[in-house]
C-alpha cells in the first residue's frame, strides 16, 4: 500500500468499513491463530480465542493504532484473549513437578553429573521433526509455565508488559519463564536419549 | 593423581560418589598441591544450586559486572555448570526456533464467523 491507501485503510478501518474489516481479518488471522495455538499448548479452543480476540478488537477500532502497529496490537490482543480463557479453565495442580527441576546437595553440587549435549542438536540445523519434538515438549508444560515461556522466549515480551499480561509480579514472571526453561530443558534432554536409543 | 585427573574428580568428589580409594587419592592431592588449592577456591566461590538460580539473568545479562565475572570463573573449573549453561541457551533457542512448525490452514469458516460477528455488532 502506498502512504496516502495506508491513510485511507486506517480511516475505514476505524469507521467500521466492512471491506477494511475483511482486510484486516484476512491479513492478521493466521498469526493471531498460531500465538493462540501457543499459548493453549493444544487445537481445542484456538478458533474461540481467535474469534474473542477479534471481538475485542473491533469493540476498540474506533481507537486502532497505525498501520505498522495493527499486527502488535492484535498481537496483544489475542494474548489476553488466550490467557483468559487459560484462567476460566485453571486447574488446581499449576507448577512444574520437582523431577524436571534439577536437584543439589546439601553443599550445592548438582546430584547427578551434567552431561554436555552434543554438538549436532543446535538449532541452524534443525530438522522439522526436531522443531515438532520441542513444541510438542513445550506443549506438556504446565499451562503457567507455557505460557511465560511462550510470552518471553518466542512471543519476546519484555520483562515488565510479560508481567502485566500474567498479572503477577515481575520476580514471579521471571521465576516462571526460568523454571520453564529448566523444566524445558530436562524434557529436551530425555527426548534426546529416547532418541539416541 | 596428577591435576588433571584431581580437577575431573572434583565435581564427583563434591556429590560424594568416589570411592573410598579416590577419595582418598583427591584429599591427598589436594594436601600436597597448591595450584589445585586456588582452583578449589575458585570452585567454592559460587555453590553450583546458586549459579543455577541465577543463570537466567546472567544469561539475560541483567547482573552485576562482578557477579558475571563470578560466573565466568566458576564456569573455568566447573564443568557440571558449563554443561548447564549451553544446555540452557540452546533450550531457549530451541524455544524462539519451535515457532517455525507449520500451524493448521485457517479455516475459512473461522474467517466467515469472525466477519458475521463484525457485522452484528
Amino acid at each position: 500500500m502506498t502512504q496516502r491507501e495506508t491513510t485511507e485503510f486506517i480511516k475505514s478501518l476505524r469507521s467500521g468499513e466492512r471491506a477494511a474489516i475483511e482486510t484486516l481479518v484476512r491479513e492478521h488471522v493466521a498469526a493471531m491463530r498460531s500465538v493462540a495455538r501457543r499459548l493453549l499448548g493444544h487445537e481445542t479452543g484456538v478458533n474461540d480465542v481467535v474469534r474473542d480476540a477479534f471481538l475485542a478488537a473491533f469493540r476498540g477500532l474506533a481507537n486502532s493504532p497505525e498501520a505498522a502497529l495493527l499486527g502488535t496490537w492484535l498481537n496483544r490482543i489475542v494474548i489476553s484473549s488466550a490467557l483468559m480463557r487459560l484462567r476460566s479453565h485453571a486447574k488446581a495442580e499449576e507448577d512444574v513437578t520437582p523431577e524436571l527441576l534439577p536437584r543439589f546437595e546439601p553443599n550445592g553440587a548438582f546430584s547427578t553429573a551434567q552431561a554436555p549435549w552434543p554438538p549436532d542438536s543446535s538449532t541452524p540445523t534443525m530438522s522439522a521433526e526436531t522443531r515438532h519434538s520441542v513444541r510438542a515438549c513445550i506443549d506438556s508444560l504446565p499451562d503457567r509455565l507455557r505460557t511465560a515461556l511462550v510470552l518471553r522466549d518466542i512471543e519476546g515480551l519484555a520483562s515488565g508488559e510479560l508481567a502485566q499480561q500474567l498479572g503477577t509480579s515481575a520476580d514471579e514472571a521471571r521465576g516462571r519463564v526460568h523454571r520453564a526453561r529448566q523444566a524445558l530443558r530436562t524434557l529436551l534432554d530425555q527426548a534426546r536419549e529416547e532418541g539416541a536409543r | 593423581m596428577n591435576c588433571e585427573q584431581y580437577r575431573a574428580a572434583i565435581p564427583a568428589h563434591s556429590r560424594g560418589q568416589l570411592s573410598p580409594e579416590l577419595t582418598a587419592q583427591v584429599e591427598q592431592h589436594h594436601r600436597e598441591c597448591g595450584l589445585c588449592v586456588g582452583f578449589n577456591r575458585t570452585h567454592a566461590e559460587l555453590l553450583c544450586s546458586d549459579f543455577v538460580r541465577f543463570l537466567d539473568s546472567y544469561v539475560e545479562n541483567a547482573i552485576s559486572h562482578e557477579r558475571r565475572a563470578i560466573f565466568e570463573r566458576h564456569m573455568t573449573v566447573c564443568p557440571d555448570c558449563s554443561a548447564y549453561l549451553d544446555s540452557y541457551r540452546r533450550t531457549i533457542a530451541f524455544s524462539a526456533d519451535s515457532a517455525q512448525v507449520p500451524e493448521d490452514a485457517v479455516p475459512e469458516e473461522l474467517i466467515l464467523a469472525i466477519l458475521n460477528a463484525s457485522n452484528a455488532r
